[in-house]
């Protein structure tokens, strides 16, 4: 046997046992995004309103999370029963950010992708969507007639301190429309067919500049 | 690279510069930003900050507030010391990962959810959020020093709206739901903020609470 190993092995663990917080000090990890959010981002310079479509269709069915931002793409609720912390999901406003492709820095222009996986909310709530700064990527809509409106353009309200954004999966009739939302923390993420385009608090507002579907190929 | 070592030589060494290593890591200097993990939300009570934990762990070494060890004795004492509710009934509904759930309910007040984490050295447990009642969402922005909040007050007459970051903190009593704060300094380390949903006998009847990432945050 090493017996000076040893000499070192128990003046290590008695360090240990005189300095507790030296332990203590490396907290421990209890938020799920902690473990399953290894997602990245990067400069877009195509970001296609059928592009985004897909996109948010692939987050239906998953978690919501208030101020989140990360998915695991698994069709389920990855942390049911934990509201705010640090579970999958983002939150309304979130969901938009990411679908949309904005850049997380308040109203900066073009676009930049954020996968599934990566932990982001960015920098707006439905407050800045429905009160849009004068160079921020999206505006306000002049009415919510469906020639005014296409899919991936949303709805948003505000009203006694509460607020939500959808954004629309497929035009509908009758005041109804296919949403693509993070809904709530008991809804998580969804397709619903719903009557947003009729409820008067809802305001219609579209992202700019998105690049038209013809491109590469449009004609001149 | 390790020179040539006896094998337990080579183990304390190695398990010396790791524990070194986590405690020169576990505290930004007091004028950096904290950057990733070192900046993320970690909990909203009894303390915000990975650095504050540290140190509670010391006096819970010390059997000091023994309840930290059980998660629902937590979770009770939040509703007791921080919601005020004297005999909150305890359920627990869910677990998942490093996290626990209890339905707290009192007469007159909403049922709530809190969610624990045992996030002090492994083994002591802190409240991660607070929720009730289900569906309530606020609005929340911090950009720079500036803080706006919104959230419905439902039933209650007011709010008494807390906000902490570490040892710095700012109480704004009597709310009626829209909350601007100068907080007077930048957020460089993680926080917290409590709304209590108060009726007219100052019952606190509803809760947000969450714990907040340093720097510019915008939820909901």
């Amino acid at each position: 046997m090493d017996m000076s190993g040893g000499r070192t092995a128990r003046a290590t663990l008695i360090a240990l046992l005189w300095f507790p917080s030296l332990l203590a000090a490396t907290p421990a990890s209890a938020a799920w995004t902690d473990n399953n959010c290894p997602g990245e981002s990067w400069e877009l310079s195509v970001w296609k309103r059928s592009q985004a479509r897909d996109y948010a269709e692939k987050g239906d069915k998953e978690g919501y999370e208030w101020g989140g931002g990360c998915y695991k793409l698994n069709d389920k609720d990855d942390t049911p029963l934990q509201p705010d912390s640090g579970g999958e999901g983002a939150d309304c406003s979130g969901y938009v950010f990411k679908t949309w492709a904005l850049r997380n820095s308040s109203g900066a222009d073009g676009f930049r992708f954020w996968e599934h996986e990566k932990n982001v909310h960015g920098p707006y709530s439905t407050a800045d969507f429905i009160s849009p700064c004068s160079g921020c990527p999206f505006k306000l809509l002049k009415d919510k007639r469906y020639a005014t409106t296409t899919y991936m353009d949303a709805f948003v309200y505000r009203s006694d301190g509460g607020g939500h954004i959808g954004m629309i999966y497929s035009e509908g009739s009758g005041g109804f429309d296919w949403i693509v939302e993070a809904k709530s923390d008991a809804d998580g993420t969804r397709i619903a067919w719903t009557d947003y385009r009729s409820q008067t608090a809802y305001r219609p507002v579209a992202r700019k500049n998105w690049t038209p579907e013809c491109f590469p190929n449009c004609p001149r | 690279m390790l020179p040539e070592l006896p094998p337990m030589r080579r183990v304390a060494c190695l398990l010396v510069l790791a524990v070194v290593a986590a405690a020169c890591s576990s505290k930004p200097s007091p004028n950096q930003a904290p950057t990733g993990k070192e900046g993320r939300a970690f909990a909203v009570w009894p303390e915000d900050t990975p650095e504050e934990a540290a140190l509670a762990a010391e006096r819970l070494e010390a059997d000091e507030d023994p309840w930290r060890a059980d998660p629902a004795a937590t979770a009770g004492e939040f509703a007791r010391r921080v919601l005020g509710w004297r005999d909150p009934g305890v359920e627990a509904v869910g677990a998942g990962g490093d996290a626990r759930t209890f339905l707290m309910s009192l007469p007159g007040a909403a049922a709530t959810v809190v969610v624990v984490g045992q996030l002090v050295a492994g083994r002591w447990w802190s409240v991660v959020s607070a929720r009730g009642p289900e569906g309530i969402e606020p609005t929340l922005s911090v950009r720079d020093q500036r803080l706006d909040l919104s959230f419905p007050l439902g039933g209650a007459a007011y709010a008494d709206v807390s906000v902490g970051y570490g040892d710095r903190s700012k109480a704004l009593p009597g709310s009626d739901g829209d909350v601007s704060l100068e907080l007077g300094f930048r957020p460089t380390t993680p926080g917290h903020l409590v709304v209590l949903l108060k009726d007219e006998s100052n019952l606190t009847v509803g809760v947000i609470a969450s714990a907040l990432p340093a720097g510019d945050v915008a939820a909901g």
